[in-house]
């Protein structure tokens, strides 16, 4: 059942991508407010599908490939709706849409089925662990989207522009934002290898990527506030950090294979 | 040595963003050297000593410009939070280096023991341990199904199934259907020639399926251990039993008994619920997969880890204090033609 409400929110999701239209047609009116309702219902329908699957399973809906990819898209459609609140960024609205549409996609090309728990993923850090890495990975998404967005429209604007700004200040903002769940991310899970293995750290591959990831982006924070960083090199320092953050989420399991190769 | 600006230049070099930087980098590309390289030759890297002295150089760095440019700063709380926090953890490695042990006990069911091996290396526990009882549990087989594949031969037929007990399932227009009616997790045939279980345990697990064909009906035992092995029946019709066991809990009890406490005390060991005493900790590792008789526990001391830890909530809290107010902050307004 899960599954159909998963492929509704998707067309839903469909729908709101198809009224907005292109970005250089900023929806206006009518089909703005059509689009906007279509991914607030896709959002719901997501929404049921995560708890019903994590009541059907009898533990948290993140343990294999498809629940993950549904989590991150549910993770970046979150993070949307924050920023909406707290800035009216409807720059996002397509960005948004765009991952959320490629990662259902790829959640719908895997095994859907639910899998028992293996015994190490039994326990109270999953949640908090899993959780807050997709917030921050759903927002670092997004900022990559906007490092690309940046690119694009630099051939055509002054970095000092008012679009060029606004542009780079959100991409700092989505980053400011997600590095903080990275981190607690990170932590928790050393915490979790602790408790299951007695090593809080053992250079497992998802391990190490996990630091570079956050490494780049302490890069990235320190490069804005000590270099000034503002322009193309910050964009690229986002796009870099998002493909390493990606290398981590699935390269890894399938490249690297170490203790986490029970995701892939 | 004095630089032309009047300042020290190895103070000026060891405090700068451009050796922080570099230094970055430089973790970032050795880690992920380290990351490339098979388990066993992981070590090169992450335990030589030219790394400890990357990240040595790393922490030096860091407290060079935590003193010089944020440390006694009021309105820099958030970030000597966090540059504390990562040098703690630094900090808390080291000791783990230097003074963790980490080793290995094996305990058959009845026998206690006070030592254990850090590799060949024999290391006594100020108190000992006795294995009282090691059990598995299992994940119930049929909860979702069981996974059944089936092939009609003459009708070129091949379908999957997640199949529950005593329902009936049609095989399209072959004229056949089936149900599974009985399933026994370890299959043997007692004296009586009767197939019966001897335990929960799935050693052998078996599926009885009853076929109702175009010419009457049959039973057949299938057997997920010997997916060709079908006994008896009709030729046209196969089946093959994919079920593969999960295990759902490993547990080690244990009793400890430290005569110089005068303590005694039983305590379950399993995967994310360690057994701790007088700083050390003992983590389900292994087991007897053939008699479940014995139990592997990877024993450990690591004084570093409350430091490490210590180091994780000041980094988080740290970080939050300083983007927190950042994402507050009032912010340039969107491009009234992109809204």
């Amino acid at each position: 059942m899960t599954e159909y409400l998963l492929k509704i929110s998707f067309i839903l999701y469909l729908g709101a991508a198809f009224f907005t239209g292109a970005p250089s047609a900023a929806a206006k009116g009518a089909r703005q407010r059509v689009s906007a309702a279509l991914l607030c219902v896709g959002f719901l329908f997501h929404s049921a599908t995560i708890m019903l699957r994590w009541h059907a399973a009898g533990r948290p809906p993140f343990a294999s490939m498809y629940e993950a990819l549904v989590l991150f898209s549910w993770a970046v459609i979150a993070v949307y709706y924050f920023f909406e609140f707290l800035y009216r960024s409807k720059i996002l609205f397509i960005p948004v849409l765009i991952l959320a549409l490629c990662m259902l996609t790829g959640a719908f090309s895997g095994d859907s089925s639910v899998k028992p728990l293996v015994p190490a993923l039994q326990s109270p850090w999953i949640s908090i662990h899993v959780v807050t890495y997709f917030i921050g990975y759903g927002a670092l998404s997004v900022a990559f989207m906007l490092g690309l967005l940046y690119l694009v429209f630099r051939k055509h604007n002054a970095a000092g522009s008012e679009h060029m700004r606004y542009i780079d200040t959100l991409m700092y903002r989505l980053i400011i934002f997600g590095f903080p769940f990275l981190t607690i991310g990170m932590t928790t899970g050393s915490a979790w290898a602790d408790a299951a293995w007695g090593t809080y750290w053992g250079w497992d591959p998802k391990e190490t990527c996990s630091l570079i990831t956050w490494l780049v982006y302490v890069v990235y924070l320190h490069t804005r506030v000590l270099r000034g960083w503002k322009d193309n090199k910050a964009a690229w320092l986002c796009i870099i950090g998002f493909l390493v953050t990606l290398f981590t989420f699935i390269g890894v399991n399938f490249i690297l294979p170490g203790l986490h190769s029970y995701t892939s | 040595m004095k630089n032309p600006s009047g300042g020290n230049v190895f103070w000026e070099t060891i405090k700068s963003a451009r050796l922080a930087f570099v230094l970055l980098w430089a973790i970032i590309a050795v880690s992920f050297t380290g990351a490339l390289l098979p388990a066993e030759q992981q070590p090169l890297v992450y335990s030589s000593v030219w790394f400890f002295f990357l990240l040595g150089l790393f922490a030096v760095n860091l407290s060079a410009c935590s003193v010089d440019r944020i440390f006694f700063n009021r309105k820099k709380i958030g970030s000597t939070v966090t540059h504390i926090a990562v040098l703690l953890i630094l900090a808390g490695a080291l000791v783990s280096v230097l003074s963790g042990i980490r080793g290995h006990m094996e305990l058959s069911e009845g026998a206690g023991s006070d030592r254990f091996y850090e590799g060949d290396r024999e290391r006594q526990l100020p108190f000992s341990v006795t294995l009282e009882d090691f059990s598995l549990r299992w994940y119930d087989a049929a909860q979702n199904g069981f996974p059944v594949r089936v092939r009609v031969e003459d009708a070129g037929f091949k379908s999957a199934f997640q199949v529950r007990l005593n329902t009936v399932y049609p095989l399209g227009k072959t004229g056949y259907s089936f149900s599974a009616v009985k399933y026994l997790p370890h299959f043997i045939f007692n004296e009586d020639h009767a197939p019966v279980s001897v335990s929960d345990q799935p050693q052998n697990p078996a599926l009885l399926i009853h076929i109702v064909g175009r010419e009457g009906g049959e039973d057949r035992w299938i057997f997920s251990s010997h997916p060709d092995q079908q006994m008896g029946g009709d030729p046209n019709i196969r089946f093959r039993f994919d079920l593969e066991p999960q295990i759902k809990e490993f547990r080690s009890t244990v009793k400890v008994s430290d005569p110089s406490r005068g303590a005694t005390f039983t305590r379950d060991i399993k995967v994310n619920s360690p057994l701790e005493y007088r700083g050390y900790s003992f983590y389900q590792a292994r087991y007897d997969s053939a008699g479940l008789s014995w139990t592997g526990l990877d024993v450990v001391y690591d004084p570093g880890v409350k430091i490490v830890f210590l180091g994780f909530i000041l980094l988080n809290l740290g970080i939050i204090a300083i983007f927190y107010p950042k994402l507050k902050a009032s912010f340039v307004d969107p491009p009234k033609e992109r809204t």
